[in-house]
This record gives structure tokens, C-alpha cells and sequence, in this order.
């Protein structure tokens, strides 16, 4: 596909996105702009992601440690300090900043399966914390927030109307994150993290310091996922241990494997096709997971590369010929 | 003196595989290090350019002390080596290959705001690599498409690409035909015009030929050091080396 189309294809999505409230409830369901609001936070996710899995090579089965660690700094922060969103943000983002830094450094010192595993035993650490801590946490059962605010604190401050409002700001921030991943990707920074990803030994033969370029790729992707985290929370106005469990860490796993690796939209389409088609299956039938399974196993059978990645290789092919 | 290695030695647990070595590369020079299978060439070259640090032994580039430096440290302080099993990035283009290369001396190597720019000559540079080791028709096949020949080729491509002042060529004409690897020869050889090189080769006719000073080594020690004239009457070298030729 040319650049022009993939451009066409792009701003049409986005078009339907922005349209997509007014049609609710004449054409569909208030229910929709609710669930696309999630898979637009889970979309924001899903693009940091793709540079840490995707494009450096590393899978993390604990990016819900960075998820749950904005959903709770933005609890915390709602609830003793100021609801303000942005506060809520700037306090997640430097949290992140922390925890991001040392579970970064000590796992980029290993790879394959053992990064996978280590990222999931510190992801496992913040979870029991959450669950345990109950005094400051609530434990299991969570803690509900009042609701967050837009504007400069002190000054003037606006709630958010629901549920087309925050619709409206999960798409700009998601809109923003694409465009950052795929600067990020297009960058001499994104360039070397494909070499690290095809090759690393002889990455650092040829002068780049791939430690650091891998923790600062795991840095980029933990931010995306704490926003989105902040933006969770908020729209949820409650949090709960359950967003730091690793099935979170694994599903982000599961949708960029299905919409495609290393194409930086392929997992957003992942996402969409989980989550909504989740949605759907589960209103037909109780046992939905199973064809959501089925579904994955004869993807990774049929087309291992998702399926953004395996309609680009078509489609190079076509143009081949 | 361009590059001086102090007594180094190494050993893999119980494997003494360098013993006290000790060596000299004059700025512009070509050296051949040449040895048996198992001599510990390699790992010579690996405990040089920062695969591992010697455990014992000094190394000094251009008079500083780089002992023990990571490869990339080295990489930017000007050396650069190549691999005697092809060790590039297959899913990427030969193109891509070189650029990767090249980008790493640049301003903002590593910059996600900051774009490559034209001034910066990436492309140019590129291509004349390309053009230089006679891959410039081959620039947009993926390496991992690539003749054998031509792979090894890019692993030299891919060395240059770093500007370096000192080459580790690890064993170039490894697994190629006689015909090819008089090619590869003649690339070196123009090569050794513009930037130091030390040399892993086998075919010791080639190795006489193109070298201007010759270190041998047998199980991790040195046995003789000198000009290809000096190595060809050594006793010693004729014995454990020559012998069979």
C-alpha cells in the first residue's frame, strides 16, 4: 500500500472515530462510545507496547505493572491531593519514571524468556502490594474515586462530560501517542532498535550502547502505558488490583501478536478485534473465550504476523508481481 | 604505534586459550595473524574488540588504555571488526545494513527528534560503501537474499561503515571459491590504502602476499612476529605451521 493510501485509510479511521458519539443512541448504543473509549485507552497501551515487544525484540509480560501503577498514582492523587487530570498525569509519569528505572535496568540484563519472566515477577510484586496493602490500597476491593477535572488547578476547573467528553479526550491523547510512536519508530533511535531486535550483538559492535537504548525504549513504552493507566482509572473512577494482574500484561501480549507486531497500528487493530469482538461474542454465548482462543490459535497457525502484518506482505507481494 | 597489546592472556574456565601475548600495529600497517585451527586467533580478536576482557594484560589504542572497554566504546573510539560467520541483520536490506552502520558516527545517532538529514550524507556515504565493496546493484535485496559471496562482502561493508582507523578482519574469504576470494583479497588490499588492518586468513599464499608484517600463534602463544619474508625462513613457524606445505 503507498503512503498516500495508508494516509487516506488513517484520517478515514479517524473521521469515523471522531464521528462516532453522534451516532449513539439513534444508530447504536451509548454502550459503544463506552466500550470505544476503553479500546482507545488500551490502544494507547498497545502503541508503546509495539516499540518495547515489537520493534526492540522485547516481549514484557508486566507492562500491567505500569498500567495499574498510573490507575493507583492517580487514585492516590485524586483522592488526597487534587483532581486534577494533569496533576494526576505528572505524578503517574514520575512514578513511572522510578519504577520504571529500576525493573528497566535489572531486566534489559537479560532476554528472551527470562526478560519475560522478570518483568513478570516485578509486575507480580506490585500486584500482591496492591492486594495486600489494604490499608492504603483497599485491597481487593479497590478504591472508588471521585471524579477528575480538566484546567489549571486553582483557577478554573471543568469535570468532564460523560461518556462522549472523555471519548473525546482519549482520542486526543491517543492521537497524540501515535503520532510520538511513530516518530519514535521513524527516528535514528527506531532504526537502531530494529537492529537490536534483528541482532544486537553486532548493534553494539557498530557503536550504539544497546543497554541503554533498550531501557530507554522500555522507559518509552511504560509511559504509554501508565497515561493510559491515569486515563483508566479516572474514566472508571475506581481502581482495583485487577489492573495490575498479569492477564493484563497478557492480553496486551495476545492483541499485539494478533494484530501484528512491529507494525505500531497492528496492535490498536488487535485490540479492537478483542475487546469488540469479545464484546459481541459475549453477548451471544457463554462460553465466548473459546472462539476468541480458537480464533488466536489458527491466527498464529494461518498468519503469524497478525493481521496488519500479514495484509502489508500481501499487498507488497501484489505489487510485486 | 597505533595499537599495542601487553601480555594478554585469557582462559575459559580451565582452557588457557591466550597466554601472555604480545603485540604491535603500526598506524597504516596490514597484519596478518595467522595460526592452526584452535590457535586462539579469534579469541584474540574477540578479547581485543570487547567481546571479553582479558583477564590479565593490557590494551592501548592510539596510547590510551582500552582495556576491558565494551564494544561500542571501541566502535567509537575508531575500531571496527568484521566476523568470520556472517553476523548482520538477515531481515534488513543491504542498504538498511550500511546505513545502520554509518548512522551510529553521526550527530544524533540515537536521536528520536532529531531526523537524519541530508547535510549529514548518510546516502551518499552509503552508496559509496556500497559502490566500494560492489553491492550497489544488490542494495535493496534483503541481506539474508543475498550470494554467499556477497554476504561476506557486507560484513566488511558493514565494519567500514563506522569510519573506523583500525579493521579486524576476521577470517574475510572464509568458506569462499578460490575466484572469489582473490577478489576479496584485492578489496582488502585497496582497503589497507586508507585505514589500518589486521587480518585473520588461512590461505597463507594470500596472507604472504598482502601483508606487510605477520604475527603467529599457536595454542595462544605467540611463536613469531615479523615480515612475510622473515615468518617464510622461521624454523619454528615452518615446523608447527608450514610444515605440511
Amino acid at each position: 500500500m503507498s503512503a498516500f493510501y495508508r494516509k487516506i485509510l488513517l484520517l478515514a479511521t479517524l473521521l469515523v472515530l471522531v464521528l462516532f458519539p453522534f451516532g449513539a443512541p439513534g444508530l447504536y448504543s451509548g454502550y459503544y462510545v463506552d466500550l470505544f473509549t476503553k479500546i482507545m485507552i488500551f490502544g494507547i497501551v498497545l502503541l508503546g507496547f509495539d516499540i518495547l515487544a515489537g520493534y526492540t525484540g522485547l516481549v514484557s509480560l508486566g507492562h500491567a505493572m505500569f498500567f495499574g501503577l498510573g490507575g493507583y498514582s492517580s487514585a492516590f492523587i485524586i483522592i488526597h491531593l487534587s483532581s486534577n487530570l494533569f496533576v494526576c498525569l505528572i505524578v503517574a509519569l514520575l512514578a513511572t519514571l522510578v519504577v520504571g528505572l529500576v525493573v528497566g535496568y535489572f531486566s534489559t540484563q537479560t532476554k528472551d524468556i527470562f526478560f519475560v519472566f522478570l518483568t513478570l515477577a516485578f509486575a507480580q510484586f506490585l500486584y500482591l502490594t496492591a492486594f495486600n496493602l489494604t490499608t492504603v490500597t483497599g485491597g481487593d476491593n479497590g478504591l472508588s474515586l471521585p471524579q477528575v477535572t480538566l484546567g489549571i488547578p486553582g483557577l478554573w476547573e471543568t469535570l468532564i462530560p460523560r461518556p462522549s467528553g472523555f471519548y473525546y479526550l482519549v482520542l486526543v491523547f491517543l492521537v497524540l501517542s501515535f503520532l510520538y510512536c511513530r516518530r519514535v519508530i521513524k527516528s535514528p533511535f527506531g532504526r537502531v532498535l530494529v537492529g537490536i531486535r534483528e541482532n544486537e550483538e553486532r548493534v553494539s559492535f557498530l557503536g550504539y550502547n544497546v543497554r541503554l537504548l533498550k531501557i530507554k525504549a522500555f522507559m518509552i513504552s511504560a509511559f504509554f502505558a501508565a497515561i493510559a493507566g491515569v486515563l483508566f482509572a479516572t474514566y472508571q473512577e475506581f481502581v482495583s488490583p485487577e489492573m495490575l494482574h498479569w492477564s493484563i500484561s497478557g492480553d496486551f501480549i495476545l492483541m499485539s501478536v494478533l494484530g501484528g507486531m512491529g507494525t505500531l497500528i497492528g496492535p490498536v487493530v488487535g485490540g479492537v478485534i478483542l475487546l469488540w469482538g469479545g464484546d459481541v461474542l459475549s453477548s451471544l454465548t457463554e462460553n465466548w473465550m473459546i472462539f476468541i482462543g480458537g480464533f488466536f490459535v489458527l491466527m498464529i497457525i494461518l498468519a503469524p504476523k497478525g493481521v496488519v502484518g500479514t495484509i502489508s506482505d500481501l499487498l507488497n507481494t501484489e505489487k510485486r508481481k | 604505534m597505533l595499537l599495542q597489546v601487553n601480555d594478554i592472556t585469557k582462559s575459559f574456565s580451565q582452557l588457557r586459550v591466550l597466554t601472555d601475548l604480545s603485540f604491535e600495529v603500526k598506524k597504516g600497517e596490514l597484519k596478518a595473524i595467522i595460526g592452526p585451527n584452535g590457535a586462539g586467533k579469534t579469541t584474540l580478536f574477540n578479547t581485543i574488540t570487547g567481546r571479553y576482557a582479558p583477564d590479565s594484560g593490557t590494551i592501548l589504542f592510539q596510547g590510551k588504555d582500552v582495556t576491558g572497554l565494551k564494544p561500542h566504546n571501541l566502535s567509537r573510539m575508531g575500531i571496527a571488526r568484521s566476523f568470520q560467520i556472517n553476523n548482520f541483520f538477515s531481515n534488513l536490506t543491504t542498504r538498511e545494513n550500511i546505513h545502520l552502520a554509518f548512522q551510529s558516527v553521526l550527530k544524533g545517532s540515537t536521536s528520536i527528534w532529531r531526523n537524519i538529514r541530508k547535510e549529514d550524507s548518510l546516502e551518499e556515504r552509503s552508496t559509496e560503501i556500497m559502490e566500494w565493496i560492489g553491492l550497489l546493484e544488490q542494495r535493496d535485496e534483503l541481506a539474508m537474499n543475498l550470494s554467499y559471496g556477497d554476504q561476506r562482502k557486507l560484513e566488511i561493508g558493514l565494519a567500514l561503515g563506522t569510519n573506523p582507523s583500525l579493521l579486524f578482519l576476521d577470517e574475510p574469504t572464509s568458506g569462499m571459491s578460490r575466484f572469489e576470494s582473490g577478489a576479496m583479497i584485492k578489496l582488502i588490499e585497496a582497503l589497507s590504502e586508507r585505514v589500518t588492518i589486521v587480518l585473520i586468513e588461512h590461505d597463507i599464499e594470500l596472507v604472504m602476499k598482502v601483508s606487510d608484517s605477520i604475527l603467529v600463534i599457536n595454542y595462544g602463544e605467540k611463536i613469531a612476529e615479523g615480515t612475510p619474508a622473515e615468518i617464510e625462513k622461521n624454523d619454528e613457524v615452518q615446523r608447527v605451521y608450514l610444515g605440511g606445505l
